[in-house]
């Protein structure tokens, strides 16, 4: 390459530099003419999440830097072509061979991946010692299962040598510190077993219907099913199902199906959603299915009580105590009690024993995922006494 | 406020430049001082008046000191100028240093005070150190006094350089603050200063800190060697690319208000022993260590014994200045020793050795360096230390090593690329090419950078702010 003089690389670099501030002036006219003709996004869908709006100002927001914080995620959350800018940081991600993203690991098969919650030790020992407590105050008939997640049982989808916490080691815990109270259901043997079946959504943390079959199958024993239907009528509600882990990691492409099991049985039922009062005849809310959240099409989401009463007529009661797994987990117990009460502890705030009593509760299921159940700070508080 | 983010760059910056381009040039200063004032307050709502209070105070103790001088009441003069020192000081180690007194002395007597530590005002330490050097400097008849409180207080309050330097000394920027040009050619070269800043603070010490944050989350108990190696190497790499962008931006930026700073970093990790890296590494903190601390101390030009005294005395200080624990003062002694054997005995064999071994030897004992420097206690260095050499029973590798090997192999080899001076000589050879195919090459290159960046920044989950203990 032949040498050019100084001067010539001064004037040649002059120009660079002179176009690169003009490219660098345009972007940021172009964000800020977007800025302010359109600013008015409220939501954002491919994030699933609530976008900032234009802050208020106050002399309280300004004192305490509210205002500032929330001035610079307006500016951030408002910004031209967001999702554009969103998908084009993760194609440079995978560029790099990242093969994580906000704690979510981009797994094979096109599987997104949760990694594992550590346990807080203190909510959990709290809770550990109210669930004793509470099931040692009554006579019903108790059992928990705490499902292990896809990164565990499906620990062969995880990018190669993705460090992975130990959930059996949290699991073992939990079973030694309430052995003796309840019966332990452990599915994830069971679950182990079908890991290569589609047993977890790919776009998102919930296990599908065929998890929650196969849990069934399992845990029904031990709350006195004693012989399960075994017969469904399988539909497929929708394929077009992007979950909470697309939207945290930002990787959209993802798509899943999400299947509902209906048993083939005469028993009738009523769902009765108790603070909303609202009724209805099914478990499967076919609205939820034209929004985002697709997978609340079971029981529309979380629910501080939920009271279900069927026809079945043989005398038993249970009470699930529970996160949204169990969501998916309901459609499977329809035919075999005469009522079901379903407690979520984060929304529920009523006294609980006079539900026991209400009910004439015969069984008491607490059915939570792993990652919930060690980060949980609800239950303890719903199940001691007043 | 911080350069990496969208609201400084789309909001803060171009509303600032354009009034600032806009207004006469007697006004400039005074749009200067008004842009940072609310540039600190922005992040710092409350801790603005102590940093206006600093402002005056100095400003009057500068006329002072001058009135005194031509009243020749040199008696008073030290007075005034000994108390404006240790107001100066007082200020900062009461917000940097008063938890960390309090609990030695807790320790020491066994005594029981409560410990309260204020929030540290963000860049205090750079300030401070900036006031320094004008008062200093005022007081040993390098500079005149500073009569324009506007002037004084935009030299102090400059937002490029406030919170994360570099530290410009009142020397060099003085004839800057009456008189300076503003071009095309130095606006748009800021331009290109602020990109190449923000694409390092963004796409590689962002990046890469992740890394690091994921490998020191393990517990040192479970860290096997390479997995510990990989952690502090990423922090090594972090740390150089965020301070080092943070620095290019504030000089970036100064250029493009018609400022010139000193360059703050050099290339440090092609240094072939610590005496040079400490040429290359925070040149700014550096030089004002050195004229304000070491030469009054004597210098070199002393005895040995006394040398040793003033290296050690510095190097305590410099450590002291980045956070006040008892591990940054290890640290800047143990930079002070390491300068000390080089100095006495190291330094005729490493100039004689090989290249490479010189410097691995140099990157060696920086990486040892950094390991001190994020060390939470000094038993966890210990911890962190042993886990390096296996000295924890966890193997050399395991899954996860090869895990974070693996997908970090390519953001690794850019980190060692652009922290030598390979990758700019390379795009400059290509920029310079006589057809202009090697100018559009550039100015793609600034572009992606650019909005690389941006979208990162749009989508900012991960933007750490490392200076809060400096």
């Amino acid at each position: 390459m032949k040498k050019i003089s100084n001067k010539k690389q001064n004037l040649h670099k002059n120009t660079i530099n002179i176009i690169t501030l003009a490219v660098f002036v345009i972007i940021i006219i172009l964000a800020d003419v977007f800025l302010i003709a359109s600013h008015d996004r409220t939501f954002s869908p491919k994030e699933n999440r609530v976008l900032q709006q234009a802050p208020e100002l106050t002399g309280d927001g300004l004192a305490s830097g509210k205002y500032m914080t929330q001035a610079e995620d307006f500016v951030a959350d408002q910004f031209f072509l967001r999702d554009g800018w969103i998908s084009y940081k993760m194609n440079v991600d995978k560029i790099l061979g990242k093969k994580e993203s906000n704690g979510i690991y981009l797994g094979k098969n096109g599987y997104l991946i949760e990694a594992a919650a550590v346990p807080d030790e203190k909510n959990m020992s709290k809770n550990l010692d109210a669930i004793a407590d509470f099931c040692s105050r009554h006579d019903f008939n108790a059992v928990m299962s705490v499902v292990p997640n896809a990164v565990s049982i499906c620990s062969h989808l995880l990018p190669a040598g993705a460090p992975a916490a130990d959930q059996m080691k949290y699991l073992a815990d939990i079973r030694e510190r309430l052995s003796g109270v309840l019966q332990f259901a452990d599915v994830s043997e069971t679950l182990n077993s079908h890991n290569r079946e589609y047993i977890y959504y790919k776009s998102d943390h919930h296990w599908t219907s065929l998890g929650a079959y196969h849990a069934f199958n399992y845990i029904a024993p031990y709350i006195g099913i004693d012989s399960p239907v075994n017969a469904y009528d399988i539909y497929c509600v929708t394929d077009s199902f992007t979950g909470t882990l697309s939207s945290a990691s930002g990787a959209a492409s993802v798509r899943d199906e999400i299947d509902i099991y209906v048993p083939k049985s005469d028993v009738r039922y009523v769902v009765e959603y108790v603070n909303e009062n609202e009724k209805s005849t099914t478990v499967y809310r076919s609205e939820a299915l034209e929004t985002n959240s697709k997978y609340d099409v079971f029981l529309g989401g979380n629910h501080p009580l939920i009271r279900i009463r069927t026809t079945a007529g043989r005398d038993r009661n249970l009470m699930i105590i529970k996160d949204s797994y169990a969501n998916a987990f309901v459609q499977f117990l329809l035919p075999y009690y005469d009522s079901i009460y379903i407690v979520d502890p984060r929304y529920y705030s009523d006294d609980i024993e006079k539900l026991l009593s209400e009910g004439s509760i015969t069984d008491v299921l607490f059915l939570y995922n792993l990652n919930t159940f060690v980060e949980d700070n609800s239950i303890a508080g719903v199940l001691e006494t007043f | 406020m911080i350069f990496s983010s969208t609201f400084f760059l789309c909001v803060f910056l171009p509303v600032t430049l354009i009034l600032y381009y806009a207004v006469p040039w007697k006004f400039k200063n005074f749009l200067l001082l008004l842009a940072s004032l609310i540039f600190y307050a922005w992040g710092e709502p409350v801790y603005v008046f102590l940093m206006m209070f600093s402002i005056v105070f100095n400003y009057i103790a500068g006329i002072q000191l001058g009135d005194l001088k031509k009243q020749r009441r040199f008696k008073t003069r030290k007075s005034v100028f000994l108390f404006t020192l240790i107001v100066n000081i007082a200020m900062l180690c009461f917000f940097k240093y008063y938890g960390f007194v309090l609990s030695n002395i807790n320790a020491l007597f066994g005594t029981d005070i409560p410990v309260r530590q204020l929030s540290l005002p963000i860049g205090i330490s750079f300030y401070t150190f900036q006031i320094l050097s004008y008062v200093i400097d005022v007081y040993w008849g390098k500079v005149n006094v500073q009569f324009n409180i506007i002037d004084f207080g935009a030299y102090i309050t400059m937002f490029p350089q406030l919170i994360a330097g570099p530290i410009v000394r009142y020397e060099d920027i003085r004839r800057q603050l009456r008189r300076r040009t503003i071009t095309l050619a130095k606006v748009s070269d800021g331009a290109a200063w602020f990109i190449r800043g923000l694409g390092k603070k963004v796409l590689l010490a962002n990046n890469i800190g992740m890394l690091y944050d994921a490998v020191f989350a393990i517990p040192a108990s479970d860290r096997p060697v390479l997995t510990a190696w990989l952690g502090i190497i990423a922090y090594t790499f972090q740390i150089y690319f965020d301070f080092s962008g943070y620095s290019d931006m504030a000089i970036g930026l100064g250029k493009m208000m018609g400022f010139k700073f000193l360059r703050n970093f050099d290339y440090p990790y092609v240094s072939t022993s610590v005496t040079e890296f400490w040429r290359r590494w925070h040149i700014s903190l550096g030089t004002w260590f050195r004229e304000y601390v070491y030469i009054p101390l004597g210098g070199n030009r002393v005895n040995a014994a006394r040398h040793i005294r003033n290296i050690l005395v510095v190097w305590a200080l410099t450590g002291l200045w980045h956070g006040s624990d008892w591990a940054y003062i290890l640290w800047g002694l143990y930079y002070g020793l390491l300068l000390l054997l080089e100095k006495y005995f190291l330094g005729k064999y490493i100039s004689r050795a090989p290249r490479f071994l010189a410097h691995l030897y140099a990157l060696v004992t920086v990486i040892f360096g950094w390991l001190i420097f994020t060390a939470p206690s000094v038993q966890a260095l210990g911890l962190n230390f042993s886990a390096m050499f296996g000295a924890l029973g966890n193997g050399f590798a395991d899954g996860g090593t090869w895990y974070y090997f693996a997908s970090n192999l390519l953001l690794l080899i850019l980190c060692i690329l652009c922290s030598t001076p390979v990758v700019w000589r390379i795009f400059c050879r290509i920029s310079y090419e006589k057809s202009s195919a090697g100018r559009i090459f550039a100015v793609v290159c600034y572009a992606l950078i650019f909005t690389t960046s941006l979208a990162y920044l749009v989508n900012s989950t991960y933007n750490p702010f490392l200076y809060f203990k400096f």
